[in-house]
């Protein structure tokens, strides 16, 4: 049992939507719960929410009941098929970002109370609104996934300079979502981290590959969880390197 | 070297009184060239103690010295010291020592073409103190004023060499944050707030701040008065859904400006060693 101060709270951006957040940050969760840590997952994108669609469950009660409600994080906590825990949000409710907004400092308190949790995962919006930011500011350590594409990596890299210019963050870690092969992931994140080092002054850190698996769009339509139906393919063994470098790495004292 | 240059047209047909004094008391004429003979002198040139001889020879052309012990020149450099010291009054706040509304507004009235010009933001802070009314009247306004020059010594050592903080009178501030975005803006704001909570728990007032905070942007059309009304209704806003409050409009971070077009071309370079090359060499063209 850990306490709150010891639980690595690490959220999940991107800067552009579509490269796979939920879907890393629902098998990354699922993968550290079955090597017995207690996982926690938010789903913090208010505009836009899915993790719920994506594991077939209906929530009762939603982040939405802590912000505009008076109920606590604990309340709205859930189990999943996946192992892990789950805050779910309402999709649709525009008002929620202003909202949160001026909530998050209690948002963060109430986190910090939830205890018991080895990891809490922030699975943030899209973009690179507010919102998104003051959660990826509320971690401790900022993963962005980043995919093939040209324009997730313009956004991803958006994303970093965001957060070291507005908030001075310089530790980021990268997941190259959706690769061919390892050596892709390795050149893709090679790119990035080339611009960062020119233009911030700062290396990133590569988390690792998640290569491309014929049968990840049709577990996701089956609305399962990759790793826990298909523990031996080749996604899980790369969310077992993913999160073998996650929780091995040094974070700073926030 | 520090000179102290002083250039003063003198319209007068007739050379002025004071300048025939200083050329008899420091004992010698003036050499001037024959075709200058008829002319008026049209500068005078003071150098302080700290000129070297050699320079003052340099400065004056025509040979003239002045003897820096004389009475009038140093009356003179006194006026001067005196001019400034006034000038200085006339933009500064009495009681605090932070710039006046004088003060305020030729300077809002330079930010706003400086945006114009660079394209780059300002922001306008707009700071109410609450409560502060019951301190006068409970506490009298010795007890006021003492919390005013505590918060503007605050003020006048944290803030950014570049902003410019001002008083309206009474509890009402205004500060400046040249080339500043909203986003900074708001965070500095948040700055100021905790400071004044702190100043106002450390005396043991009641005394929290409202603030309104917005940015004028180089695509704005708005003139001074506009954009002062703007803010000054956030102002309002935050004193009216409660106070101790910061409003601001919405912060929309400029998603397209974050990445440079360097940063990108490189990003998109990387990728594309082909069209690397073409951009150099598209480079070099350009420079030739």
């Amino acid at each position: 049992m850990k306490t709150a101060q010891e639980t690595l709270i690490v959220s999940l951006t991107s800067g552009k939507g579509g490269v796979g957040k939920t879907f890393i940050s629902t098998n990354l969760a699922a993968t550290l719960a079955r090597q017995g840590r207690k996982v926690l997952v938010v789903d913090c994108d208010l505009g836009l929410a899915n993790i719920d669609i994506m594991l077939g469950i209906n929530p009762v009660r939603t982040l939405k009941d802590v912000v505009f409600g008076d109920l606590h994080l604990r309340d709205v906590i859930m189990p999943t098929s996946g192992g892990f825990d789950l805050i779910p949000a309402s999709s649709g409710i525009r008002e929620m970002a202003q909202l949160l907004f001026e909530k998050i400092q209690t948002i963060k308190e109430m986190m910090l109370e939830l205890d018991g949790y080895d990891v809490i995962l922030l699975d943030t919006g899209a973009g690179i609104a507010e919102v998104v930011l003051q959660f990826n500011l509320l971690a401790r350590y900022n993963i962005v996934v980043i995919n093939r594409e040209l324009t997730s990596l313009t956004d991803a890299y958006a994303m970093v300079k965001v957060m070291y210019q507005v908030f001075g963050r310089q530790s980021f870690g990268i997941i190259t979502n959706n690769v061919a092969t390892s050596r892709e992931g390795a050149s893709i994140f090679k790119n990035i981290d080339t611009i960062s080092r020119r233009f911030l002054g700062f290396p990133l850190t590569w988390l690792g590959n998640v290569r491309q698996d014929d049968m990840i769009p049709q577990s996701i339509l089956r609305q399962e969880i990759p790793v826990c139906k298909f523990p031996r393919s080749r996604v899980a063994v790369d969310f077992i390197a993913v999160g073998k470098t996650l929780i091995a790495g040094k974070y700073p004292v926030v | 070297m520090k000179a102290v240059k002083k250039t003063a047209r003198l319209t007068s047909p007739t050379p002025p009184l004071t300048l025939e004094n200083i050329f008899k008391k420091a004992g010698s004429k003036p050499k001037a060239a024959p075709e200058q003979k008829n002319q008026q002198a049209e500068y005078i040139l003071i150098a302080s103690e700290a000129v070297s001889a050699a320079l003052r020879a340099k400065l004056l052309p025509h040979g003239l010295s002045f003897k820096l012990k004389d009475d009038l020149l140093q009356r003179l450099i006194q006026l001067e010291k005196e001019n400034r010291h006034l000038k200085s009054l006339s933009v500064t706040d009495e009681l605090t020592g932070v710039y006046n509304k004088r003060f305020f507004s030729r300077q809002l009235a330079v930010e706003i073409v400086r945006t114009k010009r660079t394209g780059e933001p300002f922001c306008l802070i707009f700071i109410d103190l609450d409560n502060f009314k019951i301190v006068n009247d409970t506490l009298g306004h010795a007890k006021g004023d003492e919390f005013l020059v505590k918060m503007c010594r605050q003020i006048n050592l944290n803030i950014r060499p570049t902003d410019f903080a001002c008083r309206f009178g009474g509890d009402e501030f205004a500060i400046i944050l040249p080339a500043t975005s909203l986003m900074d803006g708001v965070k500095i704001a948040r700055r100021w707030h905790e400071l004044f909570l702190q100043v106002a728990k450390e005396m043991n007032l009641p005394v929290s701040s409202s603030i309104g905070v917005d940015q004028f942007s180089a695509s704005s059309q708005q003139n001074a008065q506009e954009f002062l009304h703007q803010v000054d209704q956030l102002l309002y806003d935050a004193k009216r859904t409660g106070k101790g409050k910061i409003a601001h409009p919405d912060i929309d971070i400029p998603d397209s400006k974050a990445v440079t077009r360097e940063e990108k071309e490189l990003l998109y370079h990387i990728f594309q060693p082909s069209g690397h090359k073409q951009h150099l060499r598209k480079k070099d063209k350009g420079k030739n």
